[in-house]
């Protein structure tokens, strides 16, 4: 395997390490509270 | 000063450049790489408006990339907040891919365009390009604006009021509650493919009986008075799994989702009649609300949905506007001309010079050839030929239309957006009972329920269809007046009515009478205005088929080289080309070579 390679697969390795962090430590946290405070269903419109 | 505008990474990457607000070239990455819907960053669509101006990169004072990535971005998470535990797998598959190819578009651009490029790069929001694309070629000073597409950053559709070089967005719809994902779910049942088969599951529509439409209406989509929608996400996947939908949506309807290549049985179209009402009941809506948010008389339309020319058809006739212009390249290709527009006029006063005049150019912003390229190209294929005057070019091909003989047509520059408008257009003779299969079957090897699109002189339009307007984009359905048709009164089956004969135009006139037409002008594509009206003069038709120049899967073709190919490998009879007539009869295709070349293409 020759360096830039391996330096293509630690980048990957890393990216997917970073992505799995984010989803841990923000997503997870994040989702379960937003569970908690479900917003009320709009009754006539959905515009914002 | 040279703005060029950019859209990447998703389907149909494009570039577009402008010189002060005049369009100088726009075209579709895939015409050049041959990937059909190339979502790669369109280097080489970059290279040939660079050309087209003969200018060189750091010329440019401007590039502006169609949306927002950071917006993007925020979307994606709050997704997977909203999805949270579900959709891991989704996540962990497309987030980091994302990052690496989608999200750092700067040092994309750096890395292909240089650091100079890049320097000058800004970004705008993925709506606002539709938008921009929509009302700034059109021909109104003033006019309600709907986009309507699958997803942007947040947004699914917008309204917004365009006046002068304005646009103000006045409501927006976000994701996951979109007309087009719920269109394309649809797509998926069907058993065809998402952003290429939502005009084979229209086609398809016609076939069958609206028989599951309350059943969507009730389970599957809120629609409120407004036109708004809620889509029921108990029964759609898209948001936490890479399928659109699961075994749930399938039990509601009661069939299993079809799979592609096998049969089309009569509960396919009629799901595909149900979907297309459905979706006409809401952009109907939508239109109504938006006239009553501007109380403008004129309408543009914007963003995958708008394809949908059959909506279009009711939108003419029963939305309340006066007029209505549809950017030809409705789909994200269209983004990269919006974004150069919306940052020229930010700066700039608008003035539409003459009304019904848009200033697309007919959309003939691609590429052309000069006949010394169309000759070596010929040779280098080894085809024999011959060159002739422009106006024996014409007779001769008007000629073998009324012979039902089948041709290709490239000349001028190439179209922008997805239909062929007359420049790169396989066309025959529309009065012809069987030109419809020979040419599905024969020449595109594609399904044979497909219909095919009319060319029509425009001062003839009203001879043979219901349509009170040009329709230059073949943008709009329209049905055929009634005196042409053979009516049978019998509701249509797609196992047994696929080819009658319907009408004195057969080839051209769909299952339920109507047809997709594009009306010729003299102004904006005098050769084949000339070709039509000659045609005309020989058989008192001035009807043509007119389908894109490629077979089912290719991209349309771009040089002479593509064409000539795409000739020899089909059963095409002759290919006119520049000046130049080529005869199949004196160049022969082999069996073996063709169905190399119809392998060579992925079925879309
Ligand atoms: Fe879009």
């Amino acid at each position: 395997m020759n360096t830039s390679t391996l330096l293509k697969k630690i980048k990957y390795v890393l990216l997917y390490i970073f992505s799995l962090i984010i989803y841990l430590f923000y997503i997870v946290p994040v989702g379960i509270i937003a569970r908690l405070y479900k917003k009320p269903l709009k009754q006539d419109s959905n515009w914002s | 000063m040279y703005t060029l505008g950019i859209s990447a990474y998703y389907h149909d990457s494009a570039a577009a450049l402008l010189k002060d607000d005049k369009i100088i070239a726009a075209a579709q990455e895939e015409r050049f790489t041959r990937i059909k819907h190339d979502a790669a960053f369109p280097i080489k669509a970059v290279n040939y408006c660079l050309e087209e101006a003969e200018i060189s990169l750091s010329q440019i004072d401007s590039i502006v990339y169609y949306e927002n990535p950071t917006l993007k971005l925020s979307r994606i998470i709050s997704n997977h907040i909203k999805n949270v535990f579900k959709g891991f797998f989704l996540y962990m598959d497309t987030f980091p891919q994302y990052l690496l190819q989608k999200h750092f578009i700067k040092r994309n651009v750096t890395k292909i365009l240089g650091k100079e490029a890049a320097a000058k790069l800004t970004f705008l929001h993925h709506h606002t390009s539709h938008l921009a694309s929509a009302f700034y070629p059109s021909p109104f000073e003033d006019a309600a604006i709907i986009t309507m597409d699958g997803v942007g950053e947040i947004e699914t559709t917008t309204i917004a009021h365009g006046e002068g070089s304005n646009i103000q967005i006045k409501k927006t719809l976000e994701f996951p509650d979109s007309v087009g994902l719920l269109y394309s779910v649809f797509t998926v049942f069907c058993g065809f493919k998402v952003n290429s088969g939502e005009y084979k599951l229209m086609g398809l529509a016609p076939y069958g009986q609206p028989k599951y439409k309350d059943l969507i209406q009730d389970k599957l989509v809120k629609i409120f008075a407004d036109g708004s929608i809620k889509l029921n996400m108990e029964y759609f996947n898209f948001c936490h799994e890479p399928r659109m939908f699961g075994e749930k949506l399938e039990k509601l309807i009661g069939i299993p989702a079809r799979t592609s290549e096998s049969p089309l049985t009569q509960e396919y179209a009629d799901i595909a009649s149900s979907i297309q009402d459905v979706t006409e009941i809401i952009v109907l809506k939508i239109a109504q609300y938006a006239k009553t948010m501007t109380n403008s008389k004129n309408l543009c339309l914007a963003g995958g949905v708008a394809l949908n020319c059959v909506a279009n058809g009711r939108l003419l006739k029963e939305s309340g506007f006066d007029k209505i212009w549809i950017q030809p390249a409705s789909g994200d290709a269209g983004t990269a001309l919006g974004a150069a527009l919306h940052h020229v006029y930010s700066c700039k006063p608008r003035t539409v010079e003459r009304e019904n005049t848009d200033s697309m150019q007919g959309s003939y912003l691609g590429p052309q050839f000069s006949d010394e390229n169309i000759e070596k190209a010929l040779i280098k294929l080894d085809l024999s030929f011959t060159k002739l005057k422009p106006d024996t070019l014409i007779e001769q091909t008007a000629s073998l239309l009324k012979n039902d003989k089948v041709i290709g047509w490239f000349q001028g520059r190439m179209e922008f957006g997805p239909r062929a408008l007359g420049n790169r257009s396989i066309i025959g003779n529309a009065q012809s009972p069987n030109l419809q299969k020979q040419m599905n079957l024969k020449i595109k090897f594609r399904e044979s329920f497909r219909p095919f699109a009319p060319s029509v002189l425009e001062e003839d339009v009203e001879h043979y269809f219901q349509l009170q307007c040009p329709s230059p984009y073949m943008l709009l359905v329209a049905t055929v007046n009634q005196d042409r048709c053979l009516n049978d009164g019998i509701s249509p089956n797609i196992e047994s009515d696929i080819h009658q004969v319907r009408s004195d135009i057969p080839a051209v006139t769909h299952v339920d009478y109507t047809a997709r037409v594009q009306s010729v002008s003299k102004k904006t594509n005098p050769k084949y205005h000339a070709l039509i009206s000659k045609f005309k003069s020989i058989t008192d038709s001035a009807v043509i088929i007119n389908t894109s120049f490629n077979i089912r899967g290719e991209p349309i073709v771009c040089t002479p080289e593509d064409a000539i190919k795409c000739f020899k490998l089909t059963h095409m009879d002759a290919l006119a080309i520049g000046n130049y007539l080529v005869l199949k009869e004196q160049n022969p295709s082999n069996k073996e070579e063709i169905d190399e070349y119809i392998n060579s293409f992925e079925k879309d």
